[in-house]
């Protein structure tokens, strides 16, 4: 049997939040799903990769992936160029933005962009329903390193959208039993 | 109050182990060590 691993200080896990940050400023958009974080760090890793390569290495559909990567285009993180060898082909690179952001949420994973796609991809295995957000790592994050918080604890550290998208993604983590309720205030 | 459940407890732990090895080692040993030992189980329905 494995042992279990030692829980990381608070200020360990307050890094890891930091990447969070870090990924938001990349996408835009805290409500951006974990999925597409990897999606472009993917990309990042990959620069010229094509939607099909993507979609392959990332074990997605194509109608998933041509999705997601329009919506990261939409967002000015992606940018599309002609095939250096087929025109008919679009090579997908970073923005120099999303690039910029991304290389600080890399920082402290050493600039190994398959250690931290691996840790969000762990991240995802611990739903059941939805494909979580930015907002919902960073909230469940928040809770890891106070170790115990109130719900107004954990959205005063969320990005500064509407309260109840905050308080949807709470509600979404208990729903998930990734974050236990005691019902105490 | 909030808590995190025992599987998020893992995950952190986890990630935050993958991230100190990641600033030492090469990433694959990283990904493959880690993940074959300790990756979170799916919650049963």
């Amino acid at each position: 049997m494995n042992q279990p691993l030692p829980q990381p200080s608070k200020a360990d896990v307050i890094v890891l939040a930091e990447i969070v940050d870090h990924l938001v400023d990349a996408v835009g958009d805290p409500s951006a799903t974990v999925r597409r974080a990897i999606m472009i760090l993917d990309i990042d890793l990959n620069p010229g990769t094509t939607l099909n390569a993507l979609g392959e290495r990332l074990q997605l559909e194509k109608s998933v992936t041509s999705r997601n990567v329009d919506w990261l285009w939409n967002q000015g993180c992606v940018l599309r160029k002609p095939g250096r060898n087929d025109a008919r082909e679009v090579e997908l690179e970073t923005s120099p933005y999303a690039h910029k952001h991304l290389q600080l949420a890399l920082r402290p994973f050493g600039n190994h962009h398959q250690a931290l796609i691996k840790s969000l991809e762990m991240f995802i295995q611990l739903f059941q329903k939805h494909m979580p957000t930015l907002r919902e790592l960073k909230a469940m994050l928040t809770v890891g390193a106070m170790g115990k918080a109130t719900k107004a604890q954990v959205i005063n550290h969320l990005y500064d959208g509407p309260p109840t998208t905050d308080q949807r993604a709470v509600r979404h983590l208990i729903e998930e039993g990734v974050l236990k309720d005691d019902g105490e205030r | 109050m909030l808590e995190v459940n025992e599987q998020a407890k893992e995950f952190v732990a986890m990630m935050h182990q993958m991230r100190e090895r990641a600033m030492q080692v090469d990433p694959q040993l990283v990904i493959g060590e880690i993940s074959a030992s300790a990756a979170p189980k799916p919650q049963q329905p």
